[in-house]
């Protein structure tokens, strides 16, 4: 948000939110008696958030609001596969038509690599932990998805990921993805799921943040 | 069975439901699809391990400037 004196703030006697800053110019004693001024913060907002209670295919937070500046999702957990790791992929607006590109720099150790997938039908999120990596051990992604809401550019998302194969030297992955939704339709769903699995594991967390303006 | 969690953001409202037919449809083709992805690139040669192994096999500088130009850009990263 723009910078504001608290001089210049709105005066309000409206219930108070969690995400706005208020000074109060009269404490009153109840109702209407209140007064107060406000300003919406900047910063993250959570907007929902699931922990697994059984497994799950995938997981959808449906019905996004436009209101916010930009899109996080934050998750971690495992995955069932029969491996050591899966990636997660992840999709917009249920749309599964082969419009997703990414490109990816992966450390393992000492080694660095590159991957890159065009024209497919979701994109890389990151990486969980998966069956045979070590009891516990999980994956982690954080993503963000600027200007969600805009109808005139394509669609781009950034993520950093991390998961432990193992708990040897070198046993882990820090992944950072870039890609690209090529569509101007403003987000309204985002689809996260595993890419073999089948399946999130049980206690597997994912949460979906805003980003408050001005 | 497969269950989809499914977090509506205007509600609040959180669903488990299984994937109905299309959904399982589209579940099945995208993992098939990850289980090729993964299959052409374990199949893919290291870019490096070709390119010491044509510097090995040169016997001739011709033979020796042929596999260099042949395989150093993809072992530095270029576009195969």
């Amino acid at each position: 948000m723009a910078d504001s004196k608290l001089a210049d703030l709105t005066e309000d006697t409206a219930p108070l939110k969690d995400d706005w800053v208020y000074k109060v110019i009269n404490a009153g004693t109840s109702g209407s008696d209140r007064k107060v001024k406000n300003a919406r913060m900047g910063g993250w907002a959570v907007i929902a958030e699931t922990v697994l209670g059984a497994t799950a295919t995938s997981v959808s937070f449906t019905s996004i609001p436009a209101t916010y500046r930009s899109l996080k999702v934050v998750a971690q957990g495992r995955i069932s596969r029969s491996a050591a790791r899966d990636p997660v992929m992840i999709r917009f607006n249920n749309d599964s038509s082969a419009i997703y590109y990414d490109e990816q720099l992966i450390a393992l150790n000492t080694s660095l690599s590159g991957a890159g997938a065009a024209a497919a039908t979701s994109g890389n999120a990151g990486r969980f932990a998966a069956a045979t990596a070590p009891a516990s051990a999980i994956g982690l992604l954080e993503l963000v998805v600027p200007n969600y809401a805009g109808t005139t550019f394509h669609k781009g998302w950034t993520s950093t990921s991390y998961d432990a194969q193992s708990t040897a030297a070198g046993g882990q992955d820090l992944v950072i993805i870039g890609g690209l939704w090529a569509s101007t339709s403003a987000i309204n769903r985002v689809d996260l799921l595993p890419s073999v699995g089948p399946d999130f594991e049980i206690g597997s967390t994912f949460t979906l943040y805003g980003l408050h303006g001005a | 069975m497969a269950d989809i969690v499914e977090v509506d953001v205007a509600t609040g409202k959180q669903v488990i439901r299984p994937l109905n037919a299309p959904e399982q449809a589209q579940r099945d083709a995208d993992i098939a699809a990850a289980k090729q992805r993964e299959a052409d690139n374990a199949a893919k040669p290291d870019p490096l391990v070709e390119l010491l192994t044509a510097i090995d096999s040169a016997s001739t500088v011709p033979a020796l400037k042929t596999a260099l130009r042949t395989h150093l850009p993809r072992a530095f990263g270029a576009p195969s």
